[in-house]
């Protein structure tokens, strides 16, 4: 695994040579062409409650609530 | 009579439409189909819920409240997450999972009331969390090409495409983060189409790098395409940070427009040494196939094509190094039997439930965002990124589509590329820089290369022009036959 990581990287070395000043990092795509906010919305519930739905799934559940092995001592 | 399996998705709904067939034998015909196959293509059935979902389908139809494609069977990639279904993501750490809820896009194609009303038949095999492109880093079981069962159908959506080309669903859904959507529509012969980033809802898709991630649908043409593509895009703007507030389109509207006076742009750097000849010669034929319909073609040039692929590889890996940290066997998924305490909870349950590629890209992800390295490396590569979408504007300002091939090869051999990941990586090349860009890209049969094998043409648009990019697609296909072919073990 070590060895394909660092063949992975020696294809990286061209990238850290281009000459990237003052140029701006793009996090959204569409910023190419306009501007992008994040945006905020309501803080309201949205989502009826599905606990148990929510729950099928879970390795270890107990009285409606995930186990998880003792932290606190 | 054409059979069942042969029609397109808008034969089949126009048939529904008049009564001369119902979802539920059509359901009951597809499921056969799907659940005889051999190639791997699915990876779960639930035969109830898809004839549960048929009914519906009728009644609607009956009642006459049918969404526009009610009725129609297609598939879901195994990535959108489905209540009546398992959803792993082609991940040990999530087999047996079940999702509470409904994908946006899996909702807006199905019966539920606002829906296309769509029927879904299974759920498709896929590379582990979408990472590949062979489709061989399923957790599961790799899928053959349906062109020749000892080759790869493409990935990461391999049982998306694999399916469709051997007639299986007339259509399915696939995703695309650097190609994975166009490639393996290439690679087994059958059209597909992602979209500007942001138009298709990203809720209950499971992500893997969240600025590049979107849905698109595959199909056999690009009729098919344009009026799932429809169903699925529109705004979710409260589930979706990154949905973008654009209107739902009716992409099939410019289909037939004439295209004379179309500029196609042809980037000189998809045509080097790399390229396969027999793909090559396809591509070209196709060229020359749009001259007859009237397109000129015009010489561009993308010149930082090639640093796409370590860009690609270092944003891609960072973002999925975060969104993967949430598979820690706490709330769902995989969690080992043999642990001592919490840590050694979260990292058996990783090492055990994640396979060799996803950790490859978590470990890279994680080092390029790590302190002394994040602006080497990922920063670096966002700012190259700005550069590679700005090329593409460059090269707008003198065509409005841009064309080439997709892959630099036809379809490999099983097992060839196993073991060399920086290989796989190397034949993104030509998919990498729309995907960085956030650009609408597809892959329309162009014919066979090397061993018969089926070749993709790659046509990219500017943000937004997914109807023109149908509409090229549409008038290729009827001047042509690619689409309609059929492979040998499709019967």
């Amino acid at each position: 695994m070590l060895d394909q990581i660092n063949g992975f990287f020696s294809i990286v070395e061209a990238m850290r040579a281009v000459d990237t000043t003052g140029v701006e990092p793009l996090p959204h795509p569409i910023a190419t062409i306009q501007e992008v906010a994040l945006r905020l919305r309501d803080d309201i519930a949205s989502e009826p409650n599905q606990r148990e739905a929510n729950q099928r799934s879970a390795p270890a559940v107990e009285r409606g609530l995930f186990l998880v092995p003792k932290v606190i001592e | 009579m054409t059979a069942l399996h042969d029609m397109t998705v808008a034969a089949l709904a126009a048939e529904l439409r008049a009564k001369k067939i119902n979802a539920t034998e059509l359901a009951q015909h597809f499921l056969a189909r799907s659940q005889a196959d051999t190639s791997g293509a699915f990876l779960s059935f639930n035969p109830e819920a898809t004839l549960a979902q048929a009914k519906e389908a009728d009644a609607q139809l009956a009642a006459g409240t049918a969404g526009p494609l009610a009725g129609v069977p297609m598939a879901h990639k195994d990535i959108f997450v489905t209540t009546d279904f398992p959803t792993t993501a082609g991940s040990k750490i999530l087999e047996g999972y079940r999702s509470p809820f409904d994908a946006t896009v899996v909702r807006k194609l199905g019966v539920q009331a606002g829906g296309a009303g769509m029927v879904n038949v299974g759920k498709l095999n896929c590379d582990e969390f979408a990472m590949g492109s062979s489709n061989e880093n399923s957790a599961y079981k790799p899928v053959t090409n349906p062109w020749d069962t000892s080759r790869v159908p493409g990935g990461s959506s391999g049982g998306s495409s694999a399916a469709v080309a051997a007639r299986l669903v007339p259509a399915a859904t696939g995703t695309d983060t650097g190609g994975s959507i166009r490639q393996p529509a290439s690679f087994c012969g059958i059209t597909g189409i992602k979209p500007t980033y942001g138009r298709a809802s990203r809720y209950g898709m499971i992500a893997y790098a969240s600025s590049l991630d979107q849905a698109g649908p595959m199909s056999r043409t690009a009729e098919d395409c344009a009026l799932m593509l429809s169903a699925m895009c529109g705004p979710d703007l409260d589930r979706d940070s990154t949905s973008l507030d654009v209107p739902a389109e009716n992409f099939a509207r410019d289909l037939n427009a004439p295209l004379d006076g179309l500029r196609i742009g042809i980037p000189k750097e998809f045509f080097g040494e790399g390229l396969a000849p027999g793909v090559r010669t396809a591509v070209d034929a196709a060229l020359k196939e749009y001259e007859k319909l009237g397109v000129k073609l015009v010489p561009i040039s993308l010149p930082r094509t090639e640093l796409s692929i370590p860009v690609y590889y270092i944003i891609a890996p960072a973002e999925a190094s975060s969104n993967l940290s949430r598979f820690d066997g706490v709330k769902f998924g995989h969690r080992t039997k043999d642990y001592t305490d919490l840590v050694s909870m979260y990292k058996r349950s990783r090492a055990e439930g994640f396979g060799e590629e996803v950790k490859r890209r978590i470990m890279t992800g994680a080092y390029v965002l790590s302190h002394g390295y994040y602006d080497a490396y990922y920063l670096q590569a966002q700012k190259i990124r700005r550069m590679i979408s700005d090329d593409f504007q460059q090269a707008f300002k003198v065509c409005d589509v841009i064309a080439g091939p997709v892959a630099p090869t036809v379809a490999w051999k099983l097992g060839e590329k196993t073991d060399d990941p920086v290989a796989n990586y190397l034949a993104d090349i030509f998919t990498l820089p729309a995907s960085l860009a956030g650009l609408p890209g597809m892959s329309v049969p162009a014919g066979f290369g090397e061993n018969g094998m089926p070749v993709g043409l790659q046509l990219i648009g500017n943000y937004f022009k997914e109807a023109q990019l149908l509409n090229a697609a549409h008038r290729l296909q009827q001047a042509t036959d690619f689409h309609l072919r059929q492979p040998g073990g499709a019967k």
